[in-house]
């Protein structure tokens, strides 16, 4: 029995008997103990720190989706790249149905003159007009050919500027107008308020409408006597003819004016004169009797004035005409690209062998010795809308028949439904985004064969020559340096030089330099862990060279050397596209290099064809820079376990 | 030190006619080129380089001569063939002459006849301007980002220039000169979209050429000089020093500037100075795409139309320019950090 002193932490002594305490492992056998914990092995590690670098995380998902679509695009696409297709270059860009304005294949075109010839702004198509924004018109005092409607003005004396009677009438070749009691034609004069048009107001003239019979000078009827009163005249000329019972009159209507020859001369403003008949106008004997009275009428003073008055003159008149306030607009507009280009198409020409096949598949019949009537359209498939003119020539004694048709382009160029181009068209018709994504392909297979040839050779150099050391390692130095001191333009220009621009000198050129920056850092890595005891004991224990290199070093130094690895397919993509921006890259390949640089030229016309593939590649080295540098954090030894 | 410095001078020099007697042993491999023009005209390029000793001339063919080059028919002399000096006599003449005449050669297509030396220097300060006002505007500009966003270090701030870095340095230069030149030349007009001639346009028109390649030449350096400020300012800032600083009652703002920024300037002054002399080589693609006429697009040119002895000198150029930039950015070092002894032994 023992008592043991201790003094509590309040400096009080106590005496305790040595029984209070007992041993507590004393006859235990004690085993080593599992750790409760999860082992984790490097990797599993890395992963788990690369995961936590957000940034890095999206990289890496954006470039596994553009690999995906490097290898899916260029396989699953329909367009393909090797026939060009005149027909279907420049479209824009197409997501959406057109008229959003936004990624639908349409341009908005500014301030185009409009054609009344075509009823559509000069040298576009109305049917492919999406929308119309604004039509401003300008007005001319004369009549020119793209302008429309105005007044017209018979104007007396003002060229003559003497005292008489002027005549104005119309008749076209000379041909009255035979008014008949059938066709219930009818006369409708419409006077312009001149104080509205100009203002310098020429007064109001005496004037007269009379009917004239038969082209006889003095036998006429009197339908408006001598007056000054501009108020819109009327009338019924079948009505007249039944009421007097006559059958025919071959004539036409008659203006006279009375000029003082004073100026301010007199003038008459025509807004319209126009003869109206109750015949059917789609009945096709009427068709030529109402196309002759159209041409008559001012109803589009501008037309009527620009009619050619050589073969005797439509109107004519023993005083001056003249056509104001006509109008030319200016049309700004949404244009649908694709309903333009590959749409609607008259007066297409198409082959005889072409027409052949058609009637092969069995779209449409056609007899090639009867011509146009023949045709005949038998499924939807078929481009052919119509066939309007079988031509044929004789060119070098074989004769060569193709046929004017009016077709569907789209059909024609072999596509069922309009198509659309994701990314628009290029000059040669090809598709922007296909060709987009198989430049990625070619790039990125480059990059990654460059990028492994690189890291092999790199680290079976630098690891000689950092394990040896001494002499050797001088020596495999001084002939880095010299490589390394070259510029890399000057190497690659000789290598393209000697042998030429294809993909292949390409790639060996950047491989001749590509692997000192791995050597390099192979070679420190070497420098840092051969001097460690664990090396030492290694060698001590009895292990070969190749053992210390493979075993023990290397995976020491993996991180940073694959790091770096990775970080170079960007930079082989870029100076890929840099040589080829400089003209002298790769030939007879897809690369974004060949891409933007054959697209620079129509920079300011066509933009989305350098800013699209400038994106992508954009996109691109963002992500692999994120992407390498994240997992330069996850790979490095020293982070292990850190957070 | 100076015995480092001569070494280090020494060694690039030994590089760099390593390097161009290599590129010309490797060019002169190469088929001729022959010169544009007719028989009289190619006569009179082949005679100064007959005299140079590079070629000679026989009255009738020769198999065992050598490489023929060229047969020219003159009306003078008859028909005359041009053979090649082998290539390593031809390399010790050429040797001879640069170290003797300072000659490099003549032009064969780029300005047939010229002198290579001087098509270079004609070419040479369209690129210095430019580089001069791309460095006088990206020096103080990246700088100043780099201790601004170090200073605001993980606030919204930092995050927005730090990621602005990493999205400007990863885009390719050559995507960023076509967005420039489409939003500042094409789409707006506000400027000219091709480098104006310096004969033909107004002064006015001659400094708003400037604009786009300026910015395009700055715009990498602004970003790199930002990170490496930040970087090494973001060291600096929670060394131990600093805080002893802060302790002896320094303001935040005395200590940023008298301690601070002058340690974090140290690995950044000789970087700056490197690349000022890197500069003068100019940017290829820049030249290229914006029409600028200087050693750049000479270079391009050059390779394009195979004029090999312009192409040569503009090679030497270039390797010269990157030897001496690494000389200089490592003596540098030893100048401006007084702890750093260049070349020291253990």
């Amino acid at each position: 029995m023992e008592e043991i002193k201790i003094i509590n932490a309040q400096g009080v002594e106590k005496v305790v008997d040595e029984k209070a305490f007992e041993l507590t492992q004393q006859n235990k056998v004690l085993h080593d103990v599992k750790f409760e914990t999860k082992t984790t092995t490097y990797a599993k590690d890395a992963f788990r720190r690369f995961c936590k670098n957000k940034s890095s995380i999206v990289a890496a998902i954006i470039i596994g989706l553009l690999l995906i679509l490097a290898f899916t695009v260029p396989i699953l696409s329909p367009h393909d790249l090797k026939t060009p297709h005149i027909k279907q270059s420049f479209l824009s860009p197409r997501i959406f149905k057109a008229g959003g304005g936004f990624w639908d294949g349409t341009k908005k075109f500014e301030n185009i003159i409009y054609d009344p010839a075509t009823e559509s702004p000069a040298g576009f198509k109305e049917s492919a007009i999406v929308k119309v924004y604004k039509v401003d018109d300008v007005y001319l005092n004369d009549s020119s050919i793209y302008s429309h409607g105005g007044i017209f003005i018979f104007e007396g004396s003002k060229a003559k500027k003497t005292e008489g009677t002027y005549t104005y009438d119309f008749m076209k070749h000379k041909n009255p107008v035979p008014f008949t009691k059938e066709i219930g034609i009818k006369v409708t004069v419409k006077f312009a308020d001149q104080s509205e048009i100009q203002t310098d107001v020429n007064k109001t003239p005496e004037y007269r409408i009379v009917l004239q019979k038969n082209t006889e000078t003095d036998n006429y009827i009197v339908l408006r006597d001598w007056t000054t009163n501009v108020e819109d005249f009327e009338f019924d000329i079948s009505a007249y003819l039944t009421e007097n019972n006559i059958d025919l009159i071959n004539g036409y209507i008659r203006f006279d004016i009375k000029s003082d020859g004073i100026s301010p001369y007199g003038a008459l403003y025509i807004d319209s004169f126009e003869y109206t008949t109750n015949l059917d106008p789609e009945a096709e004997e009427n068709e030529e009797f109402l196309e002759y009275l159209d041409d008559i009428n001012i109803t589009d003073a501008n037309a009527t004035k620009l009619l050619p008055t050589t073969a005797a003159g439509y109107w004519h008149s023993t005083g001056t005409m003249r056509v104001i306030k006509t109008y030319v607009s200016y049309w700004t507009f949404l244009y649908d690209q694709y309903e333009d280009k590959l749409g609607f198409a008259s007066d297409y020409e198409i082959g005889k062998s072409v027409m052949e096949g058609y009637i092969a598949n069995g779209w449409c019949t056609y007899d090639f010795s009867v011509g146009p009537s023949s045709f005949v359209k038998l499924s939807d498939r078929c481009p052919i809308e119509e066939v309007n003119e079988q031509k044929s020539a004789t060119i070098a004694g074989n004769e060569v028949i193709n046929l004017v048709c009016d077709v569907q382009v789209y059909k024609v160029l072999g596509f069922k439904n309009m198509p659309h181009f994701i990314l628009g068209t290029d000059s040669s018709g090809f598709d922007l985004f296909t060709r987009a994504f198989s430049s990625l392909r070619t790039s990125l297979a480059v990059a990654i064969i460059i990028s492994t040839v690189c890291l092999t050779f790199g680290l079976f150099w630098g690891s000689i020559s950092g394990y040896f050391g001494g002499n050797v390692d001088l020596a495999m130095e001084r002939f880095c340096e010299i490589l390394g001191g070259m510029p890399w333009i000057v190497l690659m220009t000789l290598i393209i030089i000697k042998w030429g621009n294809s993909i292949g000198t390409f790639a060996i050129a950047s491989c001749l330099t590509g692997w000192l920056g791995t050597a390099g850092l192979t070679r420190t890595q070497f420098y840092r862990f051969k001097g460690r005891e664990y090396i030492l004991s290694s060698r001590t224990l009895g292990s070969s060279d190749m053992r210390l290199i493979f075993r023990h070093i290397l995976p020491n130094a993996l991180g940073t050397i694959v790091t770096g690895s990775v970080l170079r397919i960007p930079l082989v993509i870029f100076s890929e596209a840099t040589l080829s921006y400089l003209g002298l890259g790769l030939q007879g390949v897809q690369s974004f290099g060949v891409i933007l640089s054959d697209n620079q030229q129509y920079i300011n016309s066509y933009s989305y064809l350098i800013l699209f593939p400038a994106f992508i590649i954009s996109l691109l080295m963002i992500s692999f820079n994120l992407f390498g540098n994240g997992l330069r954090d996850a790979l490095n030894p020293s982070l292990k376990g850190s957070d | 030190m100076w015995k480092y410095v001569l070494k280090r001078i020494g060694l690039a020099f030994v590089t760099s006619v390593i390097i161009v007697s290599l590129s010309f042993f490797l060019i002169h491999l190469l088929p001729y080129q022959k010169p544009l023009g007719n028989y009289e005209a190619r006569y009179s390029y082949y005679q100064k380089e007959i005299h140079l000793g590079y070629l000679f001339e026989l009255p009738s063919e020769d198999p065992s001569a050598g490489k023929l080059v060229d047969r020219v028919e003159l009306k003078m002399l008859g028909t005359r063939y041009i053979y090649q000096t082998p290539t390593g006599k031809q390399y010790f003449i050429w040797l001879g002459n640069i170290i003797t005449k300072w000659d490099w050669g003549v032009s064969t297509y780029i300005n047939p006849g010229n002198s290579a030396g001087a098509i270079i220097m004609s070419k040479l300060p369209t690129t210095i301007k430019i580089n001069i006002w791309s460095v006088i505007f990206s020096v103080p500009l990246g700088i100043l980002l780099g201790i601004w966003a170090a200073l605001k270090k993980n606030k919204p701030t930092d995050h927005i220039i730090s990621t602005s870095i990493m999205i400007f340095t990863s885009i390719p230069s050559f995507v960023l000169i076509t967005i420039m030149m489409l939003l500042l030349c094409y789409k707006t007009g506000w400027l000219p979209t091709q480098w104006p001639s310096s004969l033909t346009a107004s002064t006015v028109e001659r400094i708003k050429g400037y604009i786009v390649p300026v910015i395009c030449l700055s715009f990498g350096s602004i970003c790199g000089y930002a990170r490496g400020v930040r970087a090494e300012l973001c060291e600096v800032m929670s060394s131990d020093y600093l805080l002893l600083a802060r302790t002896k009652g320094l303001t935040k703002n005395q200590a940023i500037v008298r301690h601070a920024l002058r340690n974090a300037m140290v690995p950044i002054l000789p970087s700056i100075l490197a690349e000022v002399i890197g500069l003068l080589g100019g940017s290829m693609i820049l030249e290229q795409l914006y029409g600028i006429p200087g050693t750049g697009k000479l270079y391009v040119t050059a390779i394009n139309s195979q004029d090999y002895n312009v192409l040569f000198v503009d090679m030497a150029l270039y390797t010269l320019i990157g030897l001496v930039s690494g000389v200089f950015l490592d003596i540098s070092y030893g100048f401006i950090d007084p702890r750093i002894r260049m070349g020291a032994k253990k």
